[in-house]
C-alpha cells in the first residue's frame, strides 16, 4: 500500500471516529421513520459508514502482505513444517 | 412468573447443554490445540455466533436497558465500540491468525512471549488478564444466581442457582473444550437473540402501542432523554469517543474474544467477520434503548435502575416468553463465562506450566486432562475471589475489567506491527500504564481535561512508554523479527 493512499485512510478513519463521538449534541429532532431520533439516526449513519470503511480495508488492501495470497501461505508452511520434521 | 414453569425450561435448556456437552467429548481428541481451539476450524457462522454470545453478557439484558433508564438515548453512543472493536479483528486478529498458524500460538500472552524474546511480557500480560477475568467470572455466576433465585420467587435458592450453572457450565467445558464452548454458544445466540427482540416488541406494544409510542412518551416526559449529553449531561463527545476506545478495543484484547482469533479455519473468514460483526451486534445494542425507554416511561422514579427490566420481565411479559427471556439470561451468562474460564485456562496451562515447569516431558494428553482439572480451579478461584476477597480489589478489577486489558493492547499493537518495539518498553509500559490507572481510580490523581476516560489517559502513558523505552533499549534480533514479520511482507 502506498503512504499516500495509507494516509487518506487515516483520515477518513479520524473523520468516522470524529463521527462516532456523537458530535451532533442537543439535537433531539426529527424522529426519523417515528422510531429513530435524530442522533440515533445520525450515529446509524456513520455505524454504516464504517462498516463501508472496514469493507474497503479488508477487501480493496492488502494490509497482511503475502499472507493476504492465503492458499500459497499455508502451502508455505506445510512445507515448511515439513522440513523441520 | 410460575416457578414450575421456570423449572421446567430450565431442565430442557440444561439437557440441551449436556447433550452438546457430550458430543463435544465424542468429537474431542487429546491435544491442547483441540482442547482450546477446537483444531483451528471454525466457519463465519460459528465463529459470529461464539464471537458475538461472548461478548454480550448478562450486562446487556440488565445493565443496559438501566443504563438507557438513566442516560436517555445518548448512553447509544457507547454502541460504536463495536466498530473500533472489530476493526481490532482485522487489523490484529487477522495477524494474530496468520502467526498462530505459523507458529501455533494459542493464546496472545505466548505470541508476547515469543515476539519479544522475553517470559517476564508474557508473565506480566498473563497476571494482568487473570486479574481482569477472575472477579468477572464469579460476578456473572453470582448474578445468575440471583436471577433463577429473583425469577422463581426464592423456590430456587441462590446457592442452588449458583450451583447449578457452576455445574452446566463446567460439565460441557471440561467433556468438550472449546468444540462444546462454541456450539453452545451458536445455540444460545439463537436463544439470546429472540429473547432480546421479543422483550423489545412486547414490552413497547404493553407500554406504549408500539416502538414509536415509546420514543414519543420518553420526548413527552423529558426530551433531554432524546439527545446528547443526556439528562445528566455525561456523554459529551470527548466521553463517548474514550469510553468506545476502553470498551471496544479493551474488549478485543480479552483473552476468551482474542484467543477466538486463533480458532478460524482461514483468515477470510476473519476478514468477513470483522465486517459482519458491526452488523449484527446491533440486534444486541438496539433493543436495550426501546426496553430502557420504556421502562422510564413505566416506572419514571425507579431508584434502582438495574431492576428496570426484571420489573417488567415480571409485570409485563407474558409468562411463557417470560421463560425464554430468563433463558437468554442464563445463555448470556454461560457463553460469557465458559468463554471466560476456558481462556484462562489455556493462559495457566500454556504460559504458566507448560513454559516453566513441564516443558520437555508434557504429553497432549496429559496437557488436555490437567486443564480439565485447571478448569474446576479457574471456577472455585473466581468464585472464592468475588465472595471473599477484598472488597476495594474486586471493586476495581469489576470496575476497570475493559481499561485493565485496553493497556495490554498497545504491546499487542507493537508486537504485530513495529518492528523497533522492545521486551523493556513492552513491560514498563505495561506496568506503568496499570499502575497509573489504578492511582486514577483511587482518586490519588485527578487530570486536568474532563470528559476523558481514566483508562485513555493511562494508555496515552502507555504508549509514550512503550515508544521511549523501546527506542532507548536494545533492538529484539532480526531472527526473532523475521519470524513474525516475513508473512506480512509482500
Amino acid at each position: 500500500m502506498t503512504t499516500g493512499k495509507k494516509v487518506f485512510l487515516v483520515i477518513i478513519f479520524l473523520v468516522l471516529a470524529y463521527g462516532i463521538s456523537a458530535p451532533f449534541q442537543k439535537v433531539s429532532e426529527p424522529i426519523y421513520w417515528g422510531i429513530f431520533p435524530a442522533p440515533i439516526f445520525y450515529l446509524l449513519i456513520v455505524h454504516v459508514l464504517f462498516v463501508a470503511f472496514i469493507g474497503y480495508m479488508v477487501f480493496g488492501t492488502r494490509m497482511h502482505g503475502r499472507a493476504e495470497d492465503e492458499e500459497s501461505f499455508l502451502a508455505e508452511i506445510r512445507r515448511e513444517k515439513g522440513v523441520e520434521k | 412468573m410460575s416457578p414450575t414453569l421456570v423449572i421446567v425450561g430450565v431442565a430442557v435448556y440444561t439437557v440441551l447443554m449436556f447433550a452438546i456437552g457430550f458430543w463435544g467429548f465424542r468429537k474431542s481428541r487429546p491435544s491442547m490445540e483441540d482442547f482450546f481451539l477446537g483444531g483451528r476450524t471454525l466457519g463465519l457462522f460459528v465463529v459470529l455466533c461464539t464471537v458475538w454470545s461472548t461478548l454480550f453478557s448478562a450486562y446487556s439484558y440488565i445493565g443496559l436497558p438501566g443504563a438507557y433508564y438513566r442516560n436517555g438515548i445518548s448512553f447509544f453512543g457507547i454502541a460504536g465500540n463495536i466498530l473500533l472493536n472489530s476493526l481490532c479483528m482485522y487489523l490484529l486478529g487477522s495477524r494474530m491468525w496468520v502467526l498462530g498458524k505459523k507458529h501455533g500460538f494459542i493464546n496472545m500472552t505466548d505470541l508476547f512471549a515469543e515476539r519479544y524474546g522475553s517470559n517476564l511480557v508474557c508473565v506480566i500480560a498473563m497476571i494482568i488478564s487473570i486479574g481482569s477475568l477472575l472477579p468477572y467470572i464469579g460476578l456473572q455466576v453470582k448474578g445468575a444466581g440471583l436471577t433463577l433465585q429473583g425469577v422463581t420467587n426464592n423456590v430456587i435458592s441462590f446457592n442452588t442457582g449458583l450451583l447449578y450453572i457452576t455445574i452446566v457450565v463446567l460439565f460441557y467445558v471440561i467433556m468438550g473444550g472449546f468444540r462444546s464452548v462454541v456450539w453452545t454458544d451458536v445455540v444460545q445466540s439463537v436463544i439470546m437473540l429472540v429473547g432480546m427482540l421479543g422483550a423489545m416488541f412486547l414490552i413497547a406494544d404493553k407500554v406504549a402501542g408500539g416502538l414509536g409510542g415509546v420514543i414519543q412518551k420518553a420526548a413527552a416526559m423529558d426530551p433531554k432523554l432524546l439527545s446528547f449529553p443526556g439528562p445528566a449531561g455525561i456523554w459529551t463527545p470527548s466521553m463517548v469517543l474514550t469510553t468506545c476506545m476502553v470498551v471496544g478495543m479493551g474488549g478485543f484484547a480479552w483473552p476468551q474474544i482474542s484467543q477466538r482469533m486463533y480458532a478460524t479455519k482461514s483468515l477470510k473468514t476473519i476478514k468477513m467477520l470483522a465486517f459482519i460483526f458491526p452488523l449484527a451486534a446491533l440486534f444486541v445494542n438496539l433493543p436495550p434503548i426501546f426496553i430502557g425507554l420504556a421502562g422510564k416511561v413505566q416506572y419514571p422514579a425507579l431508584k434502582n435502575a438495574d431492576l428496570v427490566f426484571p420489573m417488567m420481565l415480571n409485570e409485563l411479559v407474558p409468562p411463557f416468553f417470560g421463560i425464554i427471556i430468563v433463558l437468554a439470561i442464563l445463555a448470556a451468562i454461560m457463553s460469557t463465562v465458559s468463554g471466560q474460564i476456558l481462556s484462562l485456562t489455556s493462559i495457566i496451562v500454556r504460559d504458566l506450566y507448560v513454559r516453566f515447569f513441564d516443558p520437555e516431558s508434557a504429553t497432549q494428553a496429559k496437557i488436555t486432562n490437567l486443564s480439565r482439572f485447571v478448569l474446576l480451579i479457574v471456577v472455585a478461584g473466581a468464585l472464592a475471589f468475588v465472595f471473599w476477597g477484598p472488597s476495594t480489589l474486586v471493586g476495581l478489577l469489576i470496575d476497570a475489567s475493559g481499561p485493565i486489558m485496553l493497556q495490554v493492547i498497545i504491546v499487542l499493537i507493537g508486537a504485530l506491527y513495529w518492528r523497533r518495539a522492545t521486551k523493556a518498553g513492552a513491560i514498563i509500559s505495561m506496568i506503568g500504564s496499570e499502575t497509573f490507572l489504578v492511582l486514577l481510580w483511587l482518586k490519588v490523581f485527578k487530570m486536568p481535561i474532563a470528559g476523558i476516560h481514566n483508562g485513555v489517559w493511562a494508555m496515552i502513558l502507555g504508549v509514550v512508554l512503550f515508544i521511549v523505552v523501546s527506542l532507548m533499549t536494545k533492538p529484539v534480533d532480526e531472527k526473532t523479527l523475521d519470524k513474525f514479520f516475513s508473512a506480512f511482507k509482500e
